[in-house]
C-alpha cells in the first residue's frame, strides 16, 4: 500500500513537474554586442599603434558603421524574421550595443548589412541613429556613410600620412557596397527557440579591411582617401569577407 | 456610478494639470493642419509640374519656417552666419563673391555659391549635383565647418528654447519636437519655393512685353550656340558639362575630389571636369561667374567661349571648335541675356524676412 502512495505521489510529481515546464517563450530580447580588434587585440583610438600586414603601422582615431535589415532564417523551413526599421550605428567612441525584441523560432541562420538600403539612402532628413547629426553623412554627396575608418600610418621613415576610408553608395546602378553578411547561428551554439534573452557577441577584426580577398597595400595607394568607386568596393569585398565574426 | 472623495480629487487634479500643460505646451490654434499649396507656374518655364517630395509637401507654414531659419543667423556655430549671408535676394540670391569666406571659420570656400530659383526640378544639387535634394542638401551648409558649422543638437536645444520656434513647428508639422529632419524640411521647402518666372523675356513669350531687334537677334544667337546645354525654359538641361574651364584636374586628398567635378560622383571618365549647367536666368545680377567664380563679367565668359576653351578628353563635343560669334553678335547675345533678368524676383518682398 505504501509503495503504491509512494509511486502514485513520484508519478504525480513527475506529472505535474511536467506540466510546470514553462512553455516556449513567444518573444526573444536580443542583444548585439561589438568588439573591435587589430590583430585579435582590443585597442584606444588614438593611442593604439598597430602593425598591419603590409607593414604599415596603422593608429586609427575614428571606426564607425552601421548594422541594418538584421534577418534570422530558419533554412530548414525558411522561415524569416527581418527586423523593421533597424539602423544601428555601432562606433568605437560611443555606442556598441544594441537590443531589440524578435518572435521566436528555430533560427539557424543571421545576416545583416553593413550600411543603409538604397530606400534608406536617398535622403538624410531621419531620425534615430540615422539622423544626421551622427557624423555619418556626406556634406557634398547625398546619402550615408556605411563605414567610416579614419587614422595616420606611416611606412617605415615615410612621415605619418593621413588614412580616410568612408564606404556608402548604393546608388540605383550599383549596390555593391551595401552588402549582406551571414552567420551560422547553430555553429555559434545560439538558440532562439527557447530562450527569451539572447546575447551575441560578435567580434570585428580591423586588419581584416585590408586583407581578402583583396589586399590593400596603403602606401601604394595613389591616394590615401578612399571614398568611392573602385577601391571603395575592394574594402567593401573585405569587410563582407573576413571582418566579422560571432563569437 | 459613485467615486470616492479622494478619487474625485485626483481626478479634477489630473484634468487641470492636464488641462493647463495643454494650454502651454500646444499653440492655440483651432486648426493646426498645415495649408499646402502649389505654386502657379509660368508657361515660359516649360515645366508641367512641380516636383517635391511626398514626405515633405509646401506648406505655407513650413515655407514661413524655413524662410525664418533662413535668416536667422542664430542657428550658426559663433551665431553670425546664416543662409541669407551667402545666399540674398538681390544677386538672385547669390554672393557676388568668387569664394566666400564668409562662413564661420573665415577660410574661403572652393566654389562660388550659386543663385538659388527653379531648384525644384533639379535631380541634382550643387556644382557637381553630389546632393539629391533639398531636404538632404540643406546639412551641407548647416555643418560644414567653413560655412555655418552648426552642432545639429546644439542648434535643436537653441530652437527648443527661442521663440516662436516650437510655435511654428508644430504648425508647419504637426508635432512641437524639432528634429534635424523637421529643420532639413522646413529649409528645403522655403528653398523649394523661390521661384523667377517674371524677366522680359517670360512677359515676352506671354505677350505682354516684346524684345528689341538687339535681343531678338541674341536670342536667335542663344539658340544656335547656347540653347544644348542652357535649355530654354529653365535654361540650364539641369546636366553635366565640361565646358571647357581647365585641362586638368588635380586631385589634392583634402580635398576630396572637388576639382574633378561630376567625376567625383559618377566616377564616369566623361565626367571629369564637368559641372552643372547653370540657368541663364537672373545671369546679369550673379557675377562672378562659373563654379569657381573665375570671370568677373559676362564679356570673360563669351570670351572664354570665343576663345579660351581648354581641350581634355572629357570636353564637351559642343565646344571642341569654340564658339564662333563676332563682336557684335556678342553685344546682341549680351541683350538677350539680360532680358533674361527678373526684377519681381530680386525685390519679392515675399522672399525677405
Ligand atoms: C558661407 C557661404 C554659404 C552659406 C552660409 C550657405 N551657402 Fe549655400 N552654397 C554656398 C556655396 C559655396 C555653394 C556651392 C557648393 C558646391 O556646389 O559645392 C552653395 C550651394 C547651395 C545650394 C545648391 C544650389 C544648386 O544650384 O545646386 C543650395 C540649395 C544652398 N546652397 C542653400 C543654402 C541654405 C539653405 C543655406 C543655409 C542653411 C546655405 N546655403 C548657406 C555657400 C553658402
Ligand atoms: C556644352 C554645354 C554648354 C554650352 C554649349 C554652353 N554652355 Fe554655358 N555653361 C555650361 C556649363 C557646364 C557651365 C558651368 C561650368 C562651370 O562652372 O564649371 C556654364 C556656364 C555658363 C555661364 C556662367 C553661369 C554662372 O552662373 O556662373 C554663362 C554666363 C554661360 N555659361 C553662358 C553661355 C552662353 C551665352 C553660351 C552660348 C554662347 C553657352 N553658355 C554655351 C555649359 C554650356
Amino acid at each position: 500500500m505504501k509503495k503504491i502512495v509512494l509511486i502514485a505521489t513520484l508519478l504525480g510529481s513527475l506529472w505535474a513537474c511536467d506540466s510546470n515546464v514553462d512553455p516556449l517563450p513567444t518573444s526573444a530580447s536580443v542583444t548585439f554586442n561589438f568588439t573591435h580588434l587589430i590583430n585579435g587585440e582590443e585597442f584606444d583610438l588614438e593611442n593604439s599603434m598597430m602593425e598591419l600586414p603590409t607593414g604599415e603601422v596603422f593608429t586609427p582615431n575614428k571606426f564607425k558603421y552601421y548594422i541594418s535589415n538584421i534577418t534570422f532564417t530558419n533554412t530548414s523551413n525558411q522561415e524569416t524574421y527581418t527586423l523593421e526599421d533597424g539602423y544601428y550605428l555601432i562606433d568605437q567612441a560611443g555606442q556598441k550595443s544594441f537590443s531589440f525584441v524578435i518572435p521566436t523560432a528555430a533560427y539557424d541562420q543571421l545576416s545583416f548589412y553593413v550600411g543603409v538600403d538604397q530606400e534608406r539612402n536617398l535622403s538624410i532628413d531621419q531620425v534615430g541613429d540615422l539622423d544626421p547629426s551622427n557624423d555619418m553623412v556626406w556634406n557634398w554627396n547625398t546619402g550615408y556613410k556605411f563605414l567610416v575608418l579614419e587614422g595616420e600610418w606611416q611606412y617605415g621613415e615615410s612621415v605619418r600620412e593621413g588614412l580616410i576610408i568612408h564606404i556608402g553608395n548604393n546608388d540605383p546602378a550599383s549596390t555593391i557596397n551595401f552588402r549582406e553578411i551571414t552567420f551560422d547561428l547553430n555553429q555559434a551554439a545560439i538558440d532562439l527557440e527557447r530562450n527569451s534573452e539572447v546575447n551575441l557577441d560578435f567580434e570585428a577584426e580591423l586588419s581584416a579591411l585590408f586583407d581578402a580577398p583583396n589586399e590593400i597595400v596603403i602606401h601604394e595607394l595613389e591616394n590615401t582617401s578612399i571614398m568611392g568607386g573602385e577601391w571603395a568596393i575592394k574594402v567593401a569585398e573585405n569587410y563582407q569577407e573576413g571582418m566579422f565574426t560571432l563569437k | 456610478m459613485r467615486i470616492r472623495k479622494g478619487y474625485t480629487a485626483a481626478y479634477l487634479l489630473i484634468l487641470v494639470l492636464g488641462l493647463s500643460s495643454c494650454m502651454e505646451g500646444l499653440p492655440e490654434v483651432e486648426d493646426p493642419a498645415p495649408r499646402y499649396f502649389i505654386p502657379t507656374l509660368a508657361a515660359s518655364l516649360q515645366q508641367s509640374t512641380f516636383p517635391q517630395p511626398e514626405s515633405n509637401l509646401l506648406s505655407e507654414e513650413g515655407v514661413l519656417l524655413g524662410k525664418t531659419l533662413f535668416y536667422d543667423p542664430l542657428i550658426s556655430a559663433n551665431g553670425q552666419v546664416s543662409c541669407g549671408t551667402c545666399h540674398s535676394l538681390e544677386l538672385a540670391f547669390g554672393d557676388g563673391i568668387s569664394l566666400s569666406a564668409e562662413g564661420v571659420s573665415g577660410k574661403p570656400l572652393h566654389r562660388h555659391a550659386p543663385v538659388l530659383f527653379n531648384l525644384a526640378w533639379n535631380e541634382g544639387l550643387f556644382w557637381d549635383g553630389g546632393s539629391r535634394n533639398l531636404e538632404s542638401l540643406i546639412f551641407g551648409p548647416l555643418t560644414h565647418p567653413d560655412e555655418m558649422g552648426a552642432n545639429l543638437n546644439e542648434t535643436i536645444a537653441y530652437l527648443n528654447s527661442s521663440g516662436n520656434y516650437p510655435e511654428m513647428f508644430y504648425r508647419a508639422f504637426g508635432t512641437d519636437s524639432i528634429t534635424s529632419a523637421a529643420i532639413g524640411r522646413s529649409l528645403a521647402q522655403f528653398v523649394r519655393s523661390i521661384l523667377s518666372q517674371n524677366s522680359k523675356y517670360d512677359q515676352w513669350k506671354s505677350g505682354e512685353n516684346a524684345l528689341n531687334s538687339l535681343e531678338l537677334q541674341g536670342y536667335q544667337l542663344y539658340q544656335e550656340h547656347c540653347k544644348s546645354c542652357h535649355t530654354e525654359g529653365l535654361f540650364t538641361d539641369l546636366g553635366y558639362h565640361n565646358n571647357g574651364l581647365d585641362a586638368s584636374f588635380p586631385d589634392p586628398m583634402e580635398l576630396e575630389g572637388l576639382y574633378l567635378g561630376r567625376f567625383r560622383i559618377s566616377f564616369a571618365d566623361s565626367d571629369l571636369g564637368a559641372f552643372k549647367t547653370p540657368s541663364l536666368r537672373n545671369i546679369a545680377f550673379s557675377a562672378p561667374y562659373m563654379h569657381d567664380g573665375r570671370f568677373e563679367t559676362l564679356d570673360e565668359v563669351l570670351d572664354h567661349y570665343r576663345s579660351g576653351i581648354q581641350h581634355s578628353h572629357s570636353l564637351s563635343p559642343a565646344l571642341r571648335a569654340g564658339i564662333t560669334i563676332t563682336d557684335a553678335e556678342k553685344e546682341a547675345l549680351k541683350a538677350f541675356l539680360h532680358s533674361l533678368s527678373d526684377y519681381t524676383f530680386i525685390t519679392n518682398q515675399a522672399y525677405l524676412p
